[in-house]
């Protein structure tokens, strides 16, 4: 630096006092005086946090903004309760006593029609004479594994391949977007329909036993249709990040590119992963009721809504709790996974207009 | 204030040769056509001594900020040479670049954008200590340089949004210096500051120097700002230097039209000698530069020398003037470099806007 540091002096030969544009600026004059070292800027001009207001941390105000949002709270009991309940479902079998496969020929008349809701059986039996209180206790498992695995699957594979592709772009972006595209636009169900009825028809499965029927297949084929959307979300959301200066600062001290993808860009991304998730989790939950409600689910043996769903079809107008049950459980917590993504979505990006 | 631990001539930290960048535009979505290009950084040849600031100045889209981003090895040179510190790094690659990473180092203009919203101020100013796997206890390390740019240190685990945007610059700094870099490009480091607050970051930039022997390039609009601080002081336009020299001899002598317009264009109060060069026309796109001197079309001082507001001489439109000493020490690109008694005000004041846009397409067609 200049030996004398006499800031813009008022001796200075490009003029007098008014030697800079700023001279009337209060601060100004700080140049020659302002303590340089472990002074906290002047308050009033630019406080780092508001006086007496304890400074947040996106994850508190987050969490101020959720708890104030009643619907979501409301989802987020309901589906604290569905889990309670998919945990709880041998429990209710032991209480009542009636096994989720167990016939009683009580509960069906002479003509094998189903007996209605009573004191012991309280949401009525199946035309095979089940209880279908147990059945939907056990089917909630059923739905909330497919929808939260199925889902888990394809966030971890959109992720990663939307990264790479956003990040990396030239011909992988092409390879990996094209394939999204193709993927989103084979007609699903027929598809799914196709690979299920290959793969589930008999019990050793296809790809030489390789895929085998039952949960699984219906796991694999369901996020197999639904990572698109993750991978197509997160790389546009990257496209525009890795333009952002802190990527360049990033790379000036060294950073490499998994670093930069995995530790400077992927923490920008989780708002838009858990939002995108909640609300693929009730899509993948009626995926998979569709899938059992044609019969190409999971076993008959296991519980699953949309079987018993299916079940109903023929005979719902003189049995019409068969229907109604499972049809409200499965509608309920479609609607509460929706309004909880909503509701997240809402509380991460207050700005985000809808 | 260089110590030259060498000995001998001081060969300088950075010699910039013949750097050119240009940005490809292209057009087409699957076939990308390339339709041109811009210029954003014209055979910029420049050195920086060990321990000087040097100063860079320029109006908005002149090539600063690319300039910084080659400096700092962020974006690949189209043509011409780096050399840092005697080595050739220009197109240096993998553990080589690694190791020049942790000499040469960038403050950036927005504070706001150059801080990773979710990391920590730990995360951030410890970044650079992680990646080159320095040894040691991290937190100390990350809270001492906090002390040193007037952090404070109990702030380790906040988030850059609960600083202001001074903190944040604070923060930049830290991050920058935390290798122990030999040269700190800032590209506009007090640009997006308050004005009391630019005063503060620009004295922690000089203290620091002072402690760390350190280089500085220094980039910025604010010729008020360049003027406290540097050593000597460049000038761009339309990607080219135009005029280099130390600083007292560019602020009192300019020798370039352009610069002595940039100068009296500072407002500078109530003095007898105080009135504006005002320029005519708009800087032209870098996408397509004038033909000759890129400053000839709004160029007063080549219609002092042809005598009419409508003619420009010969060379000045046609050929492109090189950096030539005018005096030890001092450079300037023009044919005709200013001499006393020169009145660009008149002459600027004579060229009516027209003229300069005429001057423009002739020499852009
Ligand atoms: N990545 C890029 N791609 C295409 N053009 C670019 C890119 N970066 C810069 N440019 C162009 O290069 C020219 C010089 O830009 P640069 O950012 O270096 O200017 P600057 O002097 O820093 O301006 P400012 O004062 O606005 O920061 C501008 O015309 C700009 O549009
Ligand atoms: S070379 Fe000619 S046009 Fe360019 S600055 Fe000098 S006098 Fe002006
Ligand atoms: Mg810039």
């Amino acid at each position: 630096m200049t030996g004398h540091i006499r800031p813009f002096p008022p001796d200075d030969p490009r003029g007098g006092p008014h030697a800079h544009p700023c001279t009337h600026e209060p601060g100004r004059t700080a140049l020659t005086t302002a303590p340089v070292t472990g002074g906290e800027e002047p308050i009033g001009i630019e406080p780092a946090t508001v006086p007496g207001v304890q400074a947040r941390t996106p994850w508190q105000l987050f969490l101020m903004r959720f708890r104030r949002d009643r619907l979501a709270m409301a989802s987020l009991v309901f589906i604290g309760l569905l889990v309670v309940l998919a945990f709880a479902a041998p429990l209710i079998a032991g209480i009542s006593g009636h096994d989720p496969n167990q016939l009683f020929r009580q509960m069906t008349d002479d003509f094998g029609l189903p007996k209605g809701p009573n004191g012991s059986f309280w949401f009525g039996a199946d035309a095979s004479g089940r209880d279908v209180l147990v059945r939907i206790a056990y089917g909630t498992r059923v739905s909330l594994i497919v929808g939260v695995v199925a889902t888990s699957v394809a966030v971890v594979i959109g992720v990663t391949l939307g990264l790479i592709a956003g990040y990396r772009g030239g011909i992988l972006d092409t390879l990996i977007s094209r394939t999204a595209d193709i993927v989103l636009s084979l007609p699903l169900l027929l598809f799914a329909i196709g690979i299920v009825t290959a793969c589930g028809s008999s019990r050793e499965g296809c790809f030489g036993g390789a895929v085998k029927p039952g949960l699984m297949l219906v796991i694999i084929v369901i996020a197999l249709f639904s990572w698109p959307y993750v991978a197509k979300i997160v790389r546009g959301a990257v496209l525009s990040l890795r333009e952002r200066e802190f990527v360049e600062a990033s790379r000036s001290v060294g950073a490499g590119d998994l670093t930069i993808m995995f530790r400077e860009i992927l923490p920008n991304l989780i708002s838009v992963i858990i939002v995108y998730a909640s609300l693929l989790v009730p899509q993948n939950i009626l995926f998979e009721a569709y899938l059992s409600f044609l019969g190409l689910g999971v076993p008959d043996s296991t519980p699953s809504w949309g079987r018993m769903i299916s079940d109903a079809s023929g005979i719902f107008d003189v049995a019409w709790w068969l229907m109604l049950f499972p049809g409200i459980f499965l509608l309920l917590t479609v609607l509460a996974f929706n309004l909880l993504g909503d509701g997240l979505r809402d509380a991460l990006d207050p700005k985000a207009d809808r | 204030m260089s110590t030259d631990t060498r000995g001998g001539a001081a060969e300088p930290l950075v010699a910039v040769q013949d750097l050119v960048k240009r940005f490809p535009i292209t057009r087409g979505i699957i076939l990308q056509r390339q339709i041109g290009a811009v210029h954003a950084v014209e055979d910029l040849t420049l050195h920086i001594a060990r321990g000087e600031t040097l100063g860079l100045v320029g109006e908005s889209g002149c090539g600063k900020s690319t300039t910084a981003r080659l400096m700092a090895r962020l974006v690949e040179p189209t043509a011409g040479s780096i050399r840092f510190d005697g080595e050739d790094i220009t197109h240096l690659s993998g553990r080589a670049m690694q190791h020049v990473r942790r000499k040469v180092q960038i403050v950036f203009q927005d504070p706001y954008a150059s801080l990773n919203p979710r990391q920590s101020v730990g995360q951030i100013i410890g970044a650079p200590l992680r990646i080159h796997g320095i040894e040691g206890d991290r937190r100390r390390q990350v809270q001492d340089l906090m002390e040193q740019t007037g952090l404070n240190p109990e702030h380790y685990n906040r988030y850059p949004h609960e600083f202001s945007g001074g903190q944040r610059q604070r923060i930049g700094i830290a991050r920058a210096l935390a290798l122990r870099p030999s040269l700190i490009v800032c590209d506009e480091p007090v640009s997006a500051l308050d004005v009391s607050i630019q005063a503060q970051i620009v004295s922690l930039l000089t203290d620091l120097q002072k402690e760390h022997d350190l280089t500085y390039l220094f980039i910025s609009h604010d010729l008020g700002v360049v003027r406290h601080v540097s050593d000597r002081v460049a000038v761009m336009y339309l990607g080219r230097l135009v005029e280099l020299a130390d600083r007292d001899a560019l602020y009192e002598r300019p020798r370039h039209p352009y610069t002595a317009a940039l100068i009296s264009a500072v407002p500078q109060g109530t003095g007898a000698n105080r009135r504006r060069i005002v320029l005519q026309g708009d800087v032209p796109s870098p996408a397509n530069p004038p033909s000759g001197c890129p400053f000839h079309p709004r160029c007063p001082k080549a219609r002092i020398i042809s005598g009419d507001p409508a003619v420009v001489p010969e060379n000045c439109a046609t050929e492109m003037p090189s950096l030539t000493a005018v005096a030890p020490g001092h450079t300037a690109a023009c044919w005709y470099p200013l001499v006393p008694g020169d009145d660009l005000i008149a002459a600027a004041e004579g060229m009516a806007p027209e003229v300069v846009e005429q001057a423009e397409e002739a020499a852009t067609a």
